[in-house]
Formats: structure tokens, C-alpha cells, sequence
């Protein structure tokens, strides 16, 4: 039981890091947070100087003061793509992959991209972590082949990576590592997946161990109505119903945790119902 | 010759035979120049060619089986012989429990028996009326000499210290190696030694193939009129070409050696051949020669050892005997095959049960030609297919094979075995070092590129990028370039395939491949951590600056003066730089 409800507590904190893809997300308000912060002193002619010619512990104090500023820093990502390009040793590769995360500008995508390929394991996560942030069609197309690739780790990530920047298009290739032991794809289908894509998801439960699936099956039933119908949410709570595991049931009773008050009360009521053991009432053929 | 009577010895013998002192193999012998022995030849002319019985003889646990070649019942008969049984003209020989048997080689029916104590059998042959056996003791110290004719009557029993070979008959007279010099030519009736063979040669086996007497051990002399002259290195012989082979199998072995029952290495791993009379010439049947090994079957060209056919069979060959034309070798498993002279399936005989030795007679049969193998190409693509990865041996024996031949399906088969993993890893590597070699099959070497390692399709073995960049650079191909950039800049790549990718494109990059180049000079010039990866870092340099321009120059001039950059690859960077731009002593500036 306390097993199962570590399980829990880490899945939630995965769904709050990530669980909204950006496409679902909903509208911040950046014109009003801007007049609330000051906008950052950019030092952007001294950084240019330094990351051009500075020594490797000058290089690691600027890319750690510019990555300090994120997104804020933004006209300071032309630089650290250029020096990408140039190359640098491993340490600084990889705080200048991790400023460009921070950065997040996904034209900064591009410079990352090779890195994922690098030989050595810390410069391919540290980049693989960076395209998650940076986004675009350059972070989507250099995480789908980093699924592909050989490191299990960068597959992780890149899994975990795709569902965050909403990357629709890569589900089919999120299944496909999902069934190879990549666990993280798992969240990401379910952030992503269209009803049919969600059915098929499902229909993974009692195939593959819970554990791989764990992870989906709370930000899937939290999805928004628009994007997966209570009517498939229904079904799908009725299958974890009808594993009548303590797992499964600590599932239900989170997801149930987390429902809105005001929100879809046949999904509630499905919830209750499921939690007594009881058949949902509707629709679940 | 002397022949002396020991009246106590003829007492133990039964009515006919008489023993004899072994005055017959002296050695204070005088070369007589070949005279004696030529007398022999000239009165054996004449004489009717032995008989013989073209039959297969397997041993079992508990039994001999025997299987007419050409037709006929397969017959068992109980026993468990001594040593390997004999074939002699239409009697198959064996030696069990103190007695020295004779069967009918077509039926199995009993024929003869005769008492030979703690003798073995070591060999026999045949010339239609009287048989000559020659036997030995297990501790090698004695050897035995018999002639019995067909109705069973012992006529010689010749006990000797020295060690006889295997014998042969014609004629009435019975030819017996010894000494590894000497083959005596004796009166199988009377005990005379009629002549005497000199050969420079080593000999230790006297043996009729197709109605011709043959002596010899690693080469064959035929017994004609030119046999007077072998004293002097003369005569008509054949040897086999010299190969290594795996498992280095012997063709004959020492005749002087009781043939033992071993169905291990010994039996599995050995060279069939056979010597052939032309009317002129002593040539080897078939023109070939085969060499087993286990389950791998190889004919080869008796006239210059190269390989002519390959095949891989379903059990281990355990014996065999060449046929007039083609061979007939049968396996553990009970099968004789035939094979035809250029290796194709020719038929065969089911011995019927799982076998500890075999012994076979096919010389007198012409086998048809069989169905046709194929290139020699495919037959070694199939056979390595067909063998498992513990014949490591033989998969590396044909590898090499394989690299000689120019077929540029040969590149297909190459490619495929460095990717195999049912290849074990020596071979794999060789294969590898012969596909570097190629120059042919350019297409082929593309296509394999065009793969790469790919975790959702489930191919996870990269293609063997750096042999393949060494033979397409050696053939000039400018069309593996992207191909290779797109290797270099994955780390599937093992690395020192990645360096052997970079020096290929140091010649075969265009200005498209540039901006790979420039990404894999950016991603390792300060990363490189092992000698492979410097080498690719600064060949990809050479290229860079081969074709990246005013801009490509600076780009590296730069890297050479940067002090993140890995110490060794700034020292060959500053090397290349030098010539054209500042002196490379003045060290780092700037990035």
C-alpha cells in the first residue's frame, strides 16, 4: 500500500511538471507578468566577448548568469548558439545546453539538435532536456529520431520531451518506444493521444505490466472534455475498475482527488461508483 | 628368399598354414636396383584386376550395417569390432574378440573366421581367391601378417616386430609396406617374398583403386613398368596439393597405426582422395580432392588446392572413399551421401541408424554429376548460413575463401556476415578486414550504408561502416559521402569505424557534405577522448579545409588556437594551419 502510494505521489509530481502539453495549456497572461518584472539587464556585448574568447571557468560563470535570467535572456541565445556551433569541451557544452533550455527560444533549436547524437551520454541527455524546452519543428524532429536512438535515457527524455511540447505527430512513435520500455511515453500518449489513440492506450492495460502504464492513466482522465470525451473516460474507468488491484484503485482515488469541484459530475460519480466496486453506469462498450 | 619351418608354431595353426620367421621383411636387404620388383610387375601384367564390392560399412554400438552402394538389402550383422573394419575386394574384415572375420560385403553373411589372438586389424586386401590381412598388437609392439583364402584356410600367419602397413593383393601375390621404405611383394601361398619395392618415398600403404595397385602415404606411385626406377625418385606418382585446411586433417595417416574407432575430431576433420590410373598417368579421381570438417564438406582441385565446392551438411561426416567419379561420404547420422564431382547431390544409402565410424568402397562406381550448386559465391553464402557459430573454424576458413573471389555478390554475403550475430566475433572481424578489401560492388556497399541503427524498426546493428568507408574510398565512390557524414555524426558508429568514415571523406566530401563535416568537428574537437576520435576529428578538418573555402579555414584556424580544444587535436590542427597561415608555434589567441 505505501508502495502504491509512493507510486501515486511520483506520478502526480510528473503530471505537474509536464502534464499540460503546451498545446493544451491554458493562455498565460505574459503582457501583464511583464509589467509586474523588470526586464533584465542584458550584457550582451560582454557575453558575446566572453563566450568568444573566455576560459572554461569564465565560459561556465556567464552561461550560469545568463541561464539565470531565462526566458528573460532570450537575445543572448544567437550567442550560445554560436558557440555550439564553434564546439567546447564536455562542461561547458553542457551548461551551455542547460542556459539554452532555460532560454527556451526554440530558434535556438536548431544549434541544439546535433548534440542529442553526441557520444557522450551527459551532452546528449543535457541536450535532449534543452529541445524539450527550446521547442519547435527542430526540437519535435530531432526528439522523435532521439527515440530511435540508442541510449535509453535520451529515449526517456525525449519521450517525456515530445508530450510536453504537444508533438501530436509522435504518438505513433511513442507507442512504439512505450512497448520497448521507454515508461515515460506512456504520460506523454496520454497528454497527446486523440480518443482513438486513447482507446488504443487502454487497450495496453492487462498486456503490458501497470507499472509502464501507471503514469497515463491520471492525466488521462484529467484531460479536458474538448480533448477526450467523459464518454471514453467512462470506459476507461471502468477498466481500471475492473482490475480490482490496489494500484488501480489508488489510481481512481487520486485522479478523483484532483477533479475539479465544478467539474463533469458523471466523471465523479463514475469515480465513486468504481472506487465501491460498483459497474459505472453509462456508456462504456 | 629363405623360408624356415618352426615345427612348434605349425602345431597351433590349423592344416594349411605355415609360420614364418620374419626372414621375409629382413633388412640386411640389398638394393637390388628394382630388378626383383620389376619381375613382379611384368609377371602381374596379366593378372585379373582384384574384385571389389562397392559397398558402405557403418558401426554401431552393437552391430555392423552394412549398405550396397548400388542396390540392395542393407544388412546388419552383430559385432563390435577391435578397429575399423576392412573393405577387401568383396569381403568386409574386422577383427572382435581374438578372431579375424570375414563377411560377404553385398550380404553380411559370414564368410571365413580365423583365431588371430591379441591381434587387431589394421588392413586388408583382396585379389578374388585369397585375402592378406595385416594386424597389430594395442601396445604397437607386433605385428601380424595373414593370408587366408576363400574357403577359410589360413595359408601365412607371418608374426613380426616391425610395423606393417596396409596391404593390397593381386594375383596371388600380397604387396606389404613396412619400414616406411619398403613394400614387399609375397607369395600369398607360399610365404616367398617374390620382390621388393625402394621407394624414396614415405609408404605405409599398398592399396588397389579401380583394379590399380598404388603404394605410398603423403603421394602415390602406380605400379607399372617405370616402378623398377622408384629406388631412384622415379615411377609415376601424384601427390596433393599443400593447404591448410581447418582443423588441419591428414589424408592417410600412418599406415603402420591400427585404424581405431573415433567418432570425435579424428574421424570428423579429414581429406578424401583417391589415385587414379589414366593409361599414362597417376592423377587423383575426380581431379579433386575433399576436406572435411565436422559438418562442413569442401572439394577441392587436386592440381592446385583451390576450392571448387562447398557444402554444409545436416550431421558431421564420419567416413568415406573417393568413387571413379565423385565421392561417397557418409555421416553420423546413418546418411552416405554421393556427391557428384562438382559437389552436387547425387543420391545416397540410409545406413539407418546413428554411427560411430564408417568405412566405404566406391571405386569402381561412376556417380552422376548431381544438381548444380550454384556459384561458388552462393554455395559459401549458404554454407555459412547453414553452419552454427561453434564451427568458428571452418565460417573463418570460408570467409577467407569468400575474399578471394571477385563476384560482387560476394560483397552482399560480407556485409551480411559482419552484421550477423550468429557470426562469432573472429570471424566477423575477418570478414570485416576482407570487405575493406573489395572493389567491387560499389552498389551493394551503398545500400548497406543507407542503414543504421534504428531502435523502433529493431535494427540495432549499425552497418559495417568503416571497412565499407575504406573500400569505397579506395574505389573513388563520391556517392557514399553523405552517406558516410551521416554515420560519422551517429553514435551508434562505433568509433573506430568513425575514423576510418572521417579519412574516407577527407577524399570523398563535396562542399554538401560540409555542414556534417562542420557538426562533427564542432561536436568532438574538445570532447575527443580516445585516439579513434582525434583521427576523425582531424581528418574531418583535412576535408573541411579541402572544400569548405575561405570560411572553412577560418573555421578550423580558429579551433587550432582555441584552448578548450583537445591538446592533441590542436597540435595536428596547428600542423595543418601552418603552411598557409601563422607560424604554429605562436600557440593560442583567441577563439
Amino acid at each position: 500500500m505505501h508502495r502504491t502510494l509512493l507510486r501515486v505521489v511520483s506520478v502526480l509530481a510528473l503530471v505537474s511538471a509536464a502534464a499540460v502539453p503546451r498545446a493544451e495549456a491554458a493562455p498565460k497572461a505574459p503582457k501583464a507578468q511583464a509589467k509586474a518584472e523588470k526586464p533584465p539587464k542584458l550584457e550582451l556585448e560582454r557575453w558575446r566577448r566572453t563566450l568568444e574568447t573566455g576560459s572554461e571557468a569564465e565560459l561556465d560563470t556567464t552561461l550560469s548568469e545568463i541561464g539565470a535570467l531565462g526566458h528573460g535572456a532570450a537575445p543572448a541565445a544567437s550567442l550560445i548558439d554560436a558557440l555550439l556551433a564553434r564546439g567546447a569541451s564536455a562542461g561547458v557544452l553542457v551548461a551551455a545546453l542547460e542556459a539554452e533550455g532555460k532560454l527556451a527560444v526554440p530558434a535556438s533549436s536548431d544549434a541544439v539538435a546535433p548534440y542529442v547524437a553526441h557520444r557522450k551520454p551527459e551532452i546528449r541527455r543535457a541536450a535532449a532536456q534543452a529541445l524539450a524546452q527550446t521547442g519547435g519543428p527542430a526540437a519535435v524532429a530531432a526528439l522523435r529520431r532521439a527515440l530511435a536512438g540508442p541510449d535509453p535515457g535520451v529515449r526517456g527524455i525525449a519521450a517525456t520531451g515530445l508530450g510536453t511540447l504537444g508533438a501530436k505527430e509522435a504518438v505513433d512513435d511513442l507507442f512504439n518506444v512505450l512497448s520497448h520500455d521507454t515508461h515515460e511515453a506512456a504520460l506523454s500518449i496520454a497528454l497527446l493521444c486523440t480518443p482513438e489513440q486513447c482507446d488504443r492506450l487502454m487497450a495496453l492495460v492487462g498486456m503490458l505490466k501497470f507499472e509502464v502504464l501507471e503514469g497515463a492513466f491520471v492525466p488521462l482522465l484529467l484531460r479536458p472534455a474538448s480533448a477526450l470525451p467523459d464518454a471514453n473516460k467512462l470506459k476507461y474507468i471502468d477498466r481500471l475498475r475492473r482490475l480490482a488491484t490496489r494500484p488501480a484503485a489508488a489510481v481512481l482515488q487520486t485522479t478523483l482527488a484532483r477533479l475539479q469541484k465544478d467539474e463533469s459530475p458523471a466523471l465523479r460519480a463514475a469515480l465513486q461508483a468504481a472506487l465501491k466496486a460498483r459497474p459505472i453506469v453509462g456508456d462504456t462498450k | 628368399m629363405r623360408r624356415l619351418c618352426v615345427p612348434a608354431l605349425v602345431l597351433l595353426s590349423s592344416c594349411a598354414q605355415t609360420t614364418k620367421l620374419p626372414s621375409v621383411f629382413t633388412t640386411d636387404w640389398l638394393n637390388d636396383g628394382g630388378h626383383s620388383i620389376g619381375e613382379v610387375e611384368r609377371s602381374l601384367r596379366t593378372a585379373p584386376a582384384p574384385p571389389s564390392a562397392n559397398v558402405a560399412v557403418g558401426v554401431t554400438e552393437t552391430s555392423l550395417i552394412g549398405a550396397p552402394l548400388e542396390g540392395g538389402a542393407r544388412w546388419v550383422q552383430p559385432a563390435v569390432p577391435d578397429t575399423l573394419p576392412a573393405i577387401a575386394g568383396e569381403f568386409v574384415l574386422y577383427s572382435s574378440r581374438g578372431k579375424l572375420n570375414a563377411l560377404d560385403a553385398k550380404t553380411g553373411t559370414p564368410r571365413w573366421s580365423v583365431d588371430v589372438g591379441a591381434f587387431w586389424l589394421r588392413g586388408a586386401g583382396d585379389d578374388g581367391t585369397t585375402t592378406v590381412a595385416t594386424l597389430g598388437t594395442s601396445d604397437r609392439t607386433k605385428s601380424l601378417l595373414l593370408t587366408v583364402s576363400h574357403d577359410g584356410s589360413v595359408q601365412q600367419r607371418i608374426e613380426t616386430k616391425l610395423g606393417l602397413g596396409r596391404p593390397a593383393a593381386r594375383g596371388g601375390i600380397a604387396f606389404v609396406p613396412w619400414a616406411g621404405q619398403y613394400v614387399s611383394a609375397i607369395d600369398m601361398r607360399s610365404g616367398d617374398e617374390q620382390g621388393r619395392l625402394l621407394t624414396r618415398e614415405l609408404v605405409s600403404y599398398a592399396m588397389t583403386v579401380g583394379g590399380e595397385l598404388f603404394f605410398g602415404e603423403k603421394s602415390m606411385l602406380h605400379f607399372d613398368e617405370s616402378v623398377r626406377y622408384a629406388s631412384t625418385n622415379q615411377g609415376i606418382r601424384t601427390t596433393l596439393p599443400e593447404r591448410v585446411l581447418p582443423g588441419r586433417p591428414r589424408w592417410l595417416g600412418t599406415g603402420t597405426e591400427l585404424p581405431v574407432i573415433d567418432s570425435g575430431a579424428h574421424a570428423q576433420v579429414r581429406i578424401y582422395a583417391a589415385p587414379a590410373w589414366n593409361g599414362s598417368q597417376t592423377h587423383f579421381a575426380s581431379d579433386r580432392f575433399v576436406g572435411t570438417y565436422f559438418r562442413t564438406v569442401m572439394g577441392f582441385s587436386a592440381q592446385n588446392g583451390e576450392l571448387g565446392w562447398v557444402r554444409a551438411m545436416p550431421s558431421p561426416i564420419l567416413g568415406g572413399n573417393p568413387a571413379g567419379s565423385g565421392f561417397v561420404l557418409c555421416a553420423a547420422d546413418g546418411k552416405a551421401h554421393f556427391f557428384g564431382e562438382k559437389g552436387g547431390p547425387a543420391g545416397g544409402v540410409d545406413l539407418g541408424a546413428p554411427l560411430r565410424a564408417c568405412v566405404v568402397e566406391a571405386s569402381r562406381m561412376k556417380l552422376p554429376p548431381g544438381s548444380d550448386l550454384g556459384p561458388l559465391s552462393a554455395q559459401l553464402d549458404q554454407a555459412l548460413q547453414d553452419l552454427d557459430p561453434e564451427m568458428a573454424a571452418s565460417q573463418a576458413f570460408l570467409v577467407s575463401e569468400l575474399g578471394r573471389l571477385p563476384d560482387p555478390a560476394v560483397t552482399k554475403t560480407l556485409i551480411s556476415l559482419t552484421t550477423s550475430s550468429r557470426i562469432p566475433p573472429d570471424v566477423r572481424t575477418r570478414a570485416r578486414d576482407l570487405l575493406a578489401q573489395r572493389r567491387s560492388g560499389a552498389d551493394l556497399m551503398l545500400a548497406a550504408l543507407e542503414k543504421r541503427y534504428d531502435f523502433l524498426s529493431g535494427e540495432l546493428l549499425p552497418p559495417p561502416v568503416g571497412p565499407l568507408s575504406d573500400a569505397l574510398a579506395a574505389m573513388g565512390e563520391r556517392r557514399a559521402a553523405p552517406l558516410l557524414t551521416r554515420h560519422l555524426n551517429d553514435p551508434s558508429t562505433d568509433s573506430v569505424d568513425v575514423a576510418r568514415a572521417a579519412v574516407a571523406l577527407k577524399t570523398l566530401a563535396g562542399p554538401a557534405e560540409l555542414p556534417g563535416l562542420r557538426t562533427f568537428f564542432a561536436l568532438y574537437r574538445a570532447t575527443a577522448d580516445e585516439p579513434a576520435l582525434v583521427e576523425a576529428v582531424v581528418a574531418v578538418a583535412n576535408a573541411v579545409l579541402r572544400v569548405g573555402g575561405a570560411d572553412g579555414r577560418t573555421f578550423i584556424d580558429r579551433a587550432a588556437r582555441d584552448p578548450l580544444t583537445q591538446p592533441e587535436v590542436a597540435r595536428e590542427l596547428l600542423a595543418l594551419t601552418a603552411p598557409v597561415s601563422e607560424p604554429a608555434a605562436r600557440g593560442p589567441s583567441s577563439r
